[in-house]
C-alpha cells in the first residue's frame, strides 16, 4: 500500500512531466501568437486573445512560456547529461581502476565539493559571458563531483560481487566487465541522481538567467523573469501574469521530477522500506474462533494462545499467511521453546504476542496473558503491560540498545516508564539487576558500542527484567554471539528463570540450544505448529518428518558439549 | 562527510594520519579556491580600470595614460608578479583595497558580514528546527496521508527558485499589502534605539522567510529519511517492548536521526557567509552575497578575491566545525579511554 | 567632517536578539537644524541684482528641514577622480560659472566676472569672502591650482578641457582676486564652456593628495551642501552650507539612500520612505506612478542620446556610405514607441542633442529603407547568394555584432528591434549580450563592431566636447585622417568668435550625421517622481534634470537654472 502511494506519486510526477512536455511541443502550434512577434500593445493585461497578457514589448507571454520551456528543459537536460557524463567517467575510472587514480580523483572530488558552489557559479557565469553554453558548462562543472563520488562507491560495492569476480576469473577484459556487469548494475542506481541533476540544472538556469548571466535573447523561463523584474513588473499588477506563470512552470517541472525521483529512490533503496506506519492493527473479529471458546478450561496457563493467525495481504488481493491457527499455552514457570527455520513465523509469533505486529499484518485469534485478553487492550493498557507483565528480549539484541545513550539512561528509562521510584531506589534496582546478569556497575556509564556483544545481551536481558515481569519472550537471544558467549547467555537465562520463577517462550532456530533450556518444545514450520513435546520425547519419539530432519541435523558432539556447558 | 567524520574519529592509531590528510585537503581547497579566484577574472574580458577610475575616463585615455592609471590603482605588473602579490596578501590576510569602494577590502567585508549573518543565522535555525519537526512527524506517520501531504508540500517548496519566492513575497507582502519594507537591511537613517531595532527586524522578515522556506526541503528530506532509518532499527523494537510511550519512542528515533541532520547543518554554516547571494540580490540586502555579485560585476578584483576567500574559509570552518563537534553528539566517535575489560 | 562609520556590531551577529539592544546605530552627529538667522539670500552679491521679493507662493513656503532623495548608484565619497555624477558633485563643488556649458550664457558663481582681453587671453575675477566647507578661505590660488592640476596632474574627465580643447598655456595671478588665462590657440568659449564645466578644488587639500584616484576623504567644496557622512553602498548625508554665497539653501538636510534596485526604489517612494527618486521613472511605470495622488511626476528633457557606437576604423564602418546606410535603416520612431512606450523622442535629428543651444536646428537623420538599399548596392554590398542578406564587396558574408549590456533591459530590447530593422535592409546583425564591464572592455580595446549605449550631457551638449570627441577616440581618433572633418576642425580652431565657431560646428554636425560614427537612436526623457507635500520647488536645468543645487536655492537658484539671472 505504501509503495502504491509512492508509485502514485511517481505517476503524478510522470503526468506532470508529460503535461509539460506536451505544452512544450504543442504549445507553439496551439497558441495563436509567435513569441517573437510583437502581437499586442506592450504590457497589456490578459485579455484580447492574450491569455497571459503581453510583455514589455508586446510579445505574447503564453507563447513565450511555451518557447521558453524548450530552452529551460534543454539546458536542464543537457546540463544534467554533461555532468553525468563527466561524473560517470571519473566515477568509473576511480572506482574500477582504484589505486593512485582513485586517490587522485577522489581528492579532486573532495576539493570541488568543498568549493563554494553558488559563488563559483556566479563568478564563472559572469566571466564566460552570458550564453546557453556557459550555463551548461557552469552546471556541468559544478555538479559532476557528486555524481562521481556516488558512482564510485557503487562500483566499489559491485566490483566484489560474484558475477564480476567470475567474469574476471574467466579472463574477461576490463571493458567487457564494465559494459556487461558493472554498468548494468550501477546505471539504474544513477537514475535518481540524474533526475536530481536535471532539477538542479533547471533551477540553476533560472537563477543564472535572473541574475542576467543567461542569454537574455534566448527565451527561457529564467530570462522571462529577468525582464519582468527589470521592467518593474512588481510595481504594477503585471507580476501576476508576468512573474507567477514562469515561476509556476519551473515549480511544476521540478516538482514533477522530484516526484518521479522520490518514487525511483523508494524502489532502489531498500533501506527506506523497513518502517511504515500505516493504520493500526485491529483484530479481525469476524474471522477465527470466538475468543470466549477458550475460556472454558479455566485459567491455569500464564499465556494462552488460541487460533492465532497472521496474514500479510499481497498486491493481488491474496494474503500470505505467516501464522496459521496456532494454539499454545505456557504454564507458570515453564520454558516453552519454539523452533523453526527462518521464515517459519517464529518472530511473527513473538511480535503478535507483544502486540507489536506492523501493518499491513492482519491478525485473528486470541492471546491471553494471565487471563487478560491482550488483543482487546487499549494502547495505554498495552503500554503498561509491555515490559511490566510481559517482556521481550528481541532478536538481534546486539543492536537493541540505543547507541547514543548510556546503559544507565536506558535502564532508568525502562523503570521510569512503569513506576515512580526515587533516584536512590532506581539506582539500587539497577545495580541489583546488573548484579543478577553479571555486569559490573561501572559499565552503567558506558555507551553500547563500548560493550562487547555478550555484555550488551546481558544489558538487554536486564532491561527486559527490570520491571519484574512474570513472562518473558526471548527471541533468538544468542544471534550474532560467539559460541562460548552463547553458552553463557543461555546459562544466565536459565538461572534467572529459575530464580525469578519466570514463564518463558524461548525462540530459536537452533534446536540443540532449545533442547537444553526448554521444558517443552514446539516445532513451527511455515506458520503452523507441526510438532510438540518435551525435548526428550521429541528427540526420541517424534515421528514428524520435519522434526526428525531437525533432530538428525544436530551433531552429537556439539550436543554433548552444549549440555555440559549449560549445566555449568 | 558523515562517514569521513566517523572514520576520522573511529580508529586510534590512524587518527593523526586522518587528521593530517584532512588538513592537507583543506589547504588544497584553499589553494585551489585562491588560484581559481585569481585566474578566472583575468581570463575573462573586462576592464578593472574603468571601474576603478570611471568608465567615461577610461575610454578617453591614451595607452600611456592607461598604463599610468593601472599602476596608480595597483593593477600593473606581470601576471606572475600579481599572483605572487595576491597569494602573499591572502596569506597575511592583507586583502588590499577595493577599487569599487576605495576602502580596504577587510573593512568592506566586516561591514557586510554582520548583515548576512543576521538573515542567514535565523533562517538556518528556523528552517532546521521546523524541518526536523515536520520530517520526524512525517517519518513517524510514514505512508499515511499526512506524510504524503507534507512530503508533497515540502517538495513543492523545494522546487521554487529562491529568487522567485522572494519576488512573490515582495509583490504580495511588500507592495500589495505594504506590511514589510522590501529593500535593504536597515532604515535609511539610523536613529538608534527601539524603533531602529524594530525597523531592522521588519526588514529581516521577508528575506528570512524566503531562505527558511527554500531551505526547508533538504532538512526535511534528510530528517525524514534518517528518521525512517532509525525507526527500522532494533532498538526501536526494544523501546516499544519496554513499554515506552509514543513520545519517548519518537525521541529515541529522532535522537539518532539528528546526527546526519546535525552534520548537514554544521556544514551549511558556510551559508552564513555565502548562502544568500540570489536572495540578497532580490531584497537588495547589503550582505556578503550581494557584495560578491556587485564585486564581480564591477570587476573589483581585490574585493572579489576577498569575498571568495572569506567564503572558502567559511566552508572550511563549517567542515572543521562538523568534524570537531560531531563527537559531542555521537558518543560512538568519541575518543576516550576504553573501559577496562569490555570484551 | 570625519567619516562616520557604522559601528561593527560583531556580537550582535551571534544573537539576533542583541540587535534590539545594540544594532548598529550611528546617530547623526550634528543637528544643525534650520535655526539659521538670516533670510533667504541676504549678503550675497549676486542676490543684490535680483528682485529679491518672491512672486511664486511655492518659493515663499519653502523651508524644508529634511529631504530624502533615493539615488540609484554609489558614487563613492564624491571624489571627482572616481565619480562622474555631476549632479552630486555639483551640490558640494562650485564652478566658476553656472549652471553648465549647456546653456547660452552661464552666470558667475565662484567667479565675479570674466573678461576676454584678446583671442587668446582672459582675465578672471574670483568672488571674495567665500569659504571652503572646512573654513579655509577660498582664493584665486585655488582656481589657479585647480586648472593646473587638471592639466598637469593625473588624468580625469576634465583634463582635456584644459590641455586640449581649449589648450590653456599659462595662468598668471595678477592680484589676490584676479587671474589671467592665456590659451595656445583661440579660446572664445573659455568662459561659457570651460569655466562653466570645471569644478574648483581646494588647493590646501589636493596639493597634499598623493594618488587622487585612491583619495577617499569626504569631498570638501564651496557648494551649498556639505557632505557630512557617506556610508558606502548605503547612504549620503548632506547638510546645508548656511554661509553659501547665493544664500542659505532652502533644504537644511539632504539624505540620499543608495537604492540600486529599481523596484525597491519606487516602492520606497510610494511608501514615503524617500521623497524623490534620482532615477527617472521607467516608461512602464509612468502610467500608474501618480495613482493614489501622493506622487507627482516632472518631465525634463534628458540631455543624452541612446546611440549605437560604430567601430569607425574597422571594415565596413570605415566606409562613410556604409555608415550612412546603417543610419537610414533605423526606424527610430518604432523603437521609441515600442521599447520606451513613447516616453522618449525618436532620434530623428541625430547627433548632438537637439536641446543644446550649440546644436544645428536643421539636422535630420531620416528613416529610408530604399535609400539605404540603394547606398549599399552602390558601394558593392549586395546579396549575391540570394539568402536575403548582403555580402561584402568580395562576396564574403557580412556579419556584424551588436554588443549590448546585460544590465540594460531596454537596450537589449532596442537591440532586438535594431536587428530586425537592419535585416530588413539586408544587413545581418547578431546581438551579443555582455555584462557591463565586458562592454567597457571591448569599448576601450576597440574590439567591437557596434555597441549600444548612452552618452550624456557632457558628450552631447558641450560644443567643445564635440571636437574633443573627434580627438579622443569616441567619435573619431586624432591620428586617423578624416579630411572633411579635419578641415572643419582646423577652421573651428582658427575661428575666434563664439558665433563663428557655432556656425562651423553646425557644418561639422551636418557632416557627422551624413556619415555618423554614432547612430542616434532616441533622446531619452526623464520623468522625476516626487512627493510634492515634502518639496515641490523643482526647477529644470539642461543636462541635470531637476535634482541639482539650483532647486534648493530658492528664487535665485531658479534664475541660474533657467539662465536668466
Amino acid at each position: 500500500m505504501r509503495s502504491n502511494r509512492a508509485g502514485a506519486m511517481g505517476l503524478v510526477g510522470l503526468f506532470m512531466l508529460a503535461a509539460m512536455l506536451l505544452f512544450t511541443l504543442l504549445g507553439p502550434a496551439l497558441i495563436p501568437y509567435d513569441p517573437a512577434e510583437r502581437s499586442g500593445s506592450p504590457l497589456a493585461a490578459p485579455g484580447n486573445g492574450h491569455l497571459l497578457g503581453t510583455n514589455d514589448i508586446g510579445q505574447d507571454i503564453l507563447a513565450e512560456l511555451a518557447t521558453g520551456a524548450r530552452v529551460s528543459l534543454t539546458i536542464g537536460l543537457v546540463g544534467a547529461l554533461a555532468s553525468m557524463l563527466i561524473g560517470v567517467a571519473i566515477g568509473v575510472l576511480a572506482g574500477y581502476r582504484g589505486g593512485w587514480a582513485d586517490t587522485l580523483l577522489m581528492r579532486l572530488v573532495d576539493v570541488s565539493l568543498t568549493l563554494p558552489f553558488l559563488p563559483l557559479m556566479i563568478v564563472i557565469g559572469v566571466f564566460l559571458g552570458p550564453s546557453m553554453s556557459t550555463q551548461i558548462l557552469v552546471i556541468a562543472i559544478l555538479m559532476w563531483a557528486k555524481v562521481a563520488r556516488e558512482l564510485r562507491s557503487q562500483i566499489l560495492s559491485v566490483r566484489t560481487r560474484g558475477p564480476v569476480q567470475a567474469a574476471r576469473a574467466m579472463g574477461a577484459g576490463d571493458l567487457y566487465i564494465l559494459r556487461r556487469h558493472i554498468l548494468p548494475m550501477t546505471v539504474p542506481l544513477m537514475i535518481p541522481q540524474f533526475i536530481q541533476a536535471v532539477t538542479a540544472s533547471i533551477l540553476m538556469e533560472s537563477s543564472l538567467s535572473f541574475l542576467g548571466l543567461g542569454d537574455p535573447l534566448a527565451k527561457s523561463w529564467g530570462s522571462i523573469l529577468f525582464y519582468a523584474n527589470a521592467r518593474s513588473a512588481f510595481l504594477t499588477d503585471a507580476w501576476i501574469w508576468w512573474v507567477v506563470p514562469p515561476g509556476l512552470c519551473i515549480v511544476w517541472t521540478v516538482l514533477g521530477c522530484s516526484f518521479v525521483g522520490y518514487w525511483l529512490e523508494e524502489r532502489v533503496s531498500p533501506r527506506l522500506q523497513s518502517y511504515t506506519a500505516l493504520g493500526k492493527i485491529t483484530p479481525k473479529k469476524t474471522a477465527g474462533r470466538p475468543a470466549s471458546a477458550a475460556r472454558t478450561g479455566g485459567e491455569s496457563a500464564a499465556l494462552r494462545i488460541d487460533g492465532l493467525s497472521v496474514r500479510y495481504p499481497k498486491a493481488g488481493g491474496e494474503a500470505v499467511a505467516a501464522l496459521r491457527d496456532i494454539d499454545l499455552a505456557v504454564h507458570p514457570a515453564e520454558i516453552v521453546g519454539i523452533v523453526g527455520e527462518s521464515g517459519s513465523g517464529k518472530t511473527t509469533m513473538a511480535s503478535a504476542i507483544m502486540q507489536m505486529l506492523k501493518p499491513p499484518a492482519a491478525r485473528t485469534g486470541s492471546i491471553r496473558l494471565g487471563g487478560d485478553e491482550l488483543t482487546a487492550l487499549s494502547d495505554r493498557e498495552l503500554r503498561a503491560a509491555r515490559g511490566r507483565r510481559i517482556a521481550l528480549i528481541p532478536q538481534a539484541a546486539m543492536n537493541a540498545l540505543n547507541p547514543v545513550w548510556t546503559v544507565r539512561k536506558q535502564l532508568t528509562e525502562a523503570i521510569r516508564c512503569h513506576r515512580k521510584l526515587s533516584r536512590a531506589d532506581t539506582q539500587a534496582r539497577i545495580e541489583q539487576l546488573l548484579g543478577q546478569v553479571g555486569i559490573e556497575p561501572r559499565y552503567l556509564a558506558a555507551y553500547p558500542h563500548e560493550l562487547s556483544g555478550g555484555m550488551r545481551q546481558r544489558v538487554v536481558i536486564a532491561m527486559a527484567l527490570v520491571n519484574e515481569p512474570s513472562f518473558v519472550i526471548a527471541d533468538e537471544p544468542t544471534t550474532g554471539l560467539d559460541v562460548l558467549v552463547q553458552v553463557e547467555i543461555i546459562a544466565l537465562l536459565k538461572k534467572l528463570q529459575q530464580e525469578l520463577g519466570l514463564s518463558m517462550i524461548f525462540i530459536s532456530h537452533d534446536l540443540p540450544v532449545v533442547k537444553r533450556i526448554a521444558d517443552r518444545i514446539v516445532i513451527l514450520d511455515r506458520g503452523s505448529v507441526v510438532d510438540e513435546g518435551t525435548p526428550g520425547h521429541l528427540s526420541v519419539h517424534s515421528g514428524h518428518p520435519y522434526t526428525r530432519k531437525l533432530m538428525d541435523a544436530i551433531p552429537s558432539i556439539g550436543g554433548r558439549q552444549m549440555r555440559q556447558e549449560v549445566q555449568l | 562527510m558523515n562517514n569521513g567524520t566517523r572514520r576520522l574519529f573511529a580508529g586510534g592509531r590512524p587518527l593523526l594520519l586522518r587528521a593530517g590528510r584532512k588538513l592537507a585537503q583543506y589547504v588544497l581547497v584553499i589553494f585551489v579556491a585562491l588560484t581559481l579566484n585569481f585566474a578566472l577574472p583575468r581570463l575573462a574580458p573586462g576592464d578593472s580600470l574603468s571601474f576603478a577610475i570611471g568608465e567615461a575616463l577610461a575610454q578617453e585615455m591614451t595607452p600611456e595614460q592607461r598604463a599610468q592609471a593601472m599602476k596608480e590603482v595597483g593593477l600593473d605588473g606581470s601576471l606572475l608578479a600579481q599572483y605572487g602579490k595576491f597569494l602573499k596578501g591572502a596569506l597575511t590576510l592583507d586583502l588590499g583595497h577595493s577599487t569599487k569602494f576605495g576602502e580596504p577590502v577587510a573593512e568592506v567585508l566586516a561591514d557586510r558580514l554582520p548583515w548576512t549573518l543576521r538573515i542567514v543565522l535565523p533562517s538556518l535555525i528556523l528552517s532546521a528546527s521546523i524541518a526536523v519537526g515536520l520530517g520526524a512527524y512525517a517519518a513517524w506517520n510514514r505512508g499515511r496521508k499526512r506524510d504524503l501531504f507534507l512530503l508533497a508540500g515540502v517538495l513543492t517548496l523545494e522546487s521554487m527558485p529562491g529568487f522567485w519566492l522572494g519576488m512573490i513575497l515582495i509583490a504580495v507582502f511588500g507592495v500589495k499589502l505594504g506590511w514589510f519594507p522590501t529593500y535593504g537591511a536597515a532604515p535609511l537613517f539610523s536613529t538608534g534605539g527601539w524603533s531602529y531595532a524594530v525597523a531592522v527586524m521588519q526588514r529581516m522578515v521577508l528575506p528570512v522567510s524566503t531562505i527558511t522556506l527554500v531551505s526547508l526541503g533538504s532538512y526535511f528530506l534528510l530528517t525524514r529519511s534518517a528518521m525512517l532509518d532509525s525507526l527500522g532499527q532494533d532498538y526501536m523494537m526494544m523501546a516499544e517492548a519496554k513499554g515506552l510511550g509514543t513520545r519517548k519512542r519518537m525521541w529515541h528515533a529522532l535522537r539518532n536521526a539528528l546526527l546526519p541532520v546535525y552534520t548537514h547543518m554544521t556544514m551549511s554554516l558556510s551559508l552564513l557567509v555565502s548562502g544568500a547571494v540570489v536572495v540578497e540580490t532580490v531584497f537588495s540586502y547589503p550582505g556578503v552575497g550581494s557584495l560578491l555579485y556587485e564585486s564581480v560585476l564591477a570587476r573589483d578584483y581585490p574585493l572579489m578575491q576577498g569575498v571568495f576567500l572569506l567564503i572558502t574559509l567559511a566552508v572550511i570552518a563549517g567542515n572543521l566545525l562538523a568534524d570537531l563537534t560531531y563527537p559531542l553528539v555521537d558518543p560512538r566517535v568519541r575518543i576516550r579511554k576504553p573501559l577496562e575489560g569490555s570484551r | 567632517m570625519k567619516r562616520v562609520r557604522e559601528s561593527k556590531g560583531w556580537i550582535s551577529i551571534v544573537l539576533v536578539l542583541i540587535l534590539l539592544a545594540t544594532g548598529c546605530s550611528s546617530n547623526g552627529s550634528n543637528g544643525s537644524s534650520g535655526q539659521g538667522a538670516e533670510g533667504t539670500d541676504g549678503g550675497s552679491p549676486a542676490a543684490a541684482s535680483t528682485s529679491a521679493s518672491e512672486s511664486a507662493s511655492a518659493v515663499k513656503a519653502t523651508s524644508v528641514e529634511e529631504l530624502k532623495i533615493g539615488v540609484a548608484a554609489d558614487s563613492g565619497p564624491l571624489n571627482l577622480y572616481t565619480t562622474s555624477d555631476d549632479y552630486l558633485l555639483d551640490l558640494v563643488f562650485d564652478k566658476l560659472f553656472g549652471p553648465s556649458p549647456y546653456v547660452d550664457e552661464p552666470q558667475p558663481l565662484l567667479a565675479e566676472s570674466a573678461e576676454q582681453l584678446d583671442d587668446f587671453t582672459w582675465t578672471l575675477k574670483v568672488r571674495d569672502g567665500v569659504k571652503w566647507h572646512d573654513g579655509t578661505p577660498f582664493t584665486a590660488d585655488d582656481v589657479k591650482f585647480t586648472f593646473e592640476y587638471y592639466r598637469d596632474g593625473p588624468q580625469n574627465r576634465f583634463s582635456h578641457h584644459v590641455s586640449e580643447v581649449p589648450k590653456i598655456g599659462t595662468i598668471e595671478k595678477l592680484d589676490d582676486t584676479t587671474l589671467k588665462f592665456t590659451c595656445e590657440y583661440a579660446c572664445p568659449s573659455l568662459k561659457t564652456v570651460t569655466f562653466a564645466d570645471l569644478p574648483i578644488l581646494a588647493k590646501h587639500i589636493w596639493e597634499n593628495v598623493e594618488n587622487p584616484r585612491k583619495f577617499t576623504d569626504l569631498a570638501i567644496g564651496t557648494g551649498p551642501y556639505k557632505l557630512v557622512e557617506y556610508v558606502p553602498d548605503q547612504y549620503y548625508r548632506f547638510e546645508a552650507n548656511e554661509d553659501y554665497f547665493l544664500g542659505k539653501p532652502t533644504v537644511s538636510k539632504i539624505t540620499m539612500p543608495i537604492i540600486k534596485d529599481q523596484t525597491a526604489m519606487f516602492n520606497a517612494l510610494r511608501a514615503g520612505e524617500i521623497d524623490v527618486s534620482a532615477k527617472s521613472v521607467p516608461s512602464e511605470l509612468l502610467a500608474n506612478i501618480e495613482d493614489g495622488g501622493k506622487l507627482k511626476v516632472k518631465r525634463t528633457a534628458e540631455l543624452a542620446i541612446v546611440e549605437v557606437k560604430l567601430n569607425y576604423d574597422k571594415e565596413p564602418f570605415v566606409n562613410e556610405s556604409f555608415r550612412n546606410a546603417l543610419s537610414l535603416s533605423i526606424d527610430r520612431q518604432t523603437i521609441t514607441d515600442t521599447v520606451l512606450l513613447g516616453h522618449a523622442r525618436a532620434g530623428v535629428t541625430g547627433y548632438p542633442h537637439p536641446d543644446s543651444p550649440w546644436t544645428n536646428p536643421n539636422l535630420s537623420t531620416p528613416y529610408d529603407v530604399e535609400a539605404a538599399r540603394a547606398v549599399l548596392d552602390g558601394i558593392g554590398y549586395k546579396d549575391t547568394n540570394g539568402d536575403g542578406l548582403r555580402e561584402d564587396p568580395n562576396g564574403q558574408p557580412l556579419k556584424i555584432k551588436l554588443a549590448v549590456s546585460s544590465a540594460e533591459p531596454t537596450y537589449i530590447r532596442t537591440s532586438e528591434l535594431l536587428k530586425e530593422q537592419f535585416a530588413n535592409t539586408g544587413i545581418d546583425v547578431a546581438v551579443e549580450v555582455l555584462d557591463p564591464s565586458a562592454i567597457t572592455a571591448i569599448s576601450s580595446e576597440r574590439t567591437f563592431d557596434m555597441i549600444i549605449g548612452m552618452i550624456g550631457a557632457h558628450g552631447v551638449g558641450d560644443p567643445d566636447q564635440f571636437v574633443m570627441s573627434h580627438y579622443a577616440g569616441y567619435l573619431w581618433k586624432k591620428d586617423v585622417p578624416y579630411p572633411a572633418m579635419d578641415t572643419l576642425i582646423e577652421q573651428w580652431k582658427q575661428e575666434t568668435t563664439i558665433e563663428g565657431r557655432k556656425l562651423i560646428s553646425f557644418q561639422m554636425q551636418e557632416l557627422f550625421n551624413k556619415q555618423p560614427t554614432s547612430l542616434t537612436v532616441y533622446y531619452p526623457e526623464q520623468n522625476w517622481a516626487y512627493n510634492p507635500d515634502k518639496f515641490a520647488d523643482w526647477v529644470e536645468t539642461p543636462g541635470y534634470g531637476m535634482i541639482h543645487k539650483y532647486s534648493f536655492l530658492g528664487e535665485i537658484g531658479k534664475q541660474y537654472a533657467t539662465n536668466n539671472a
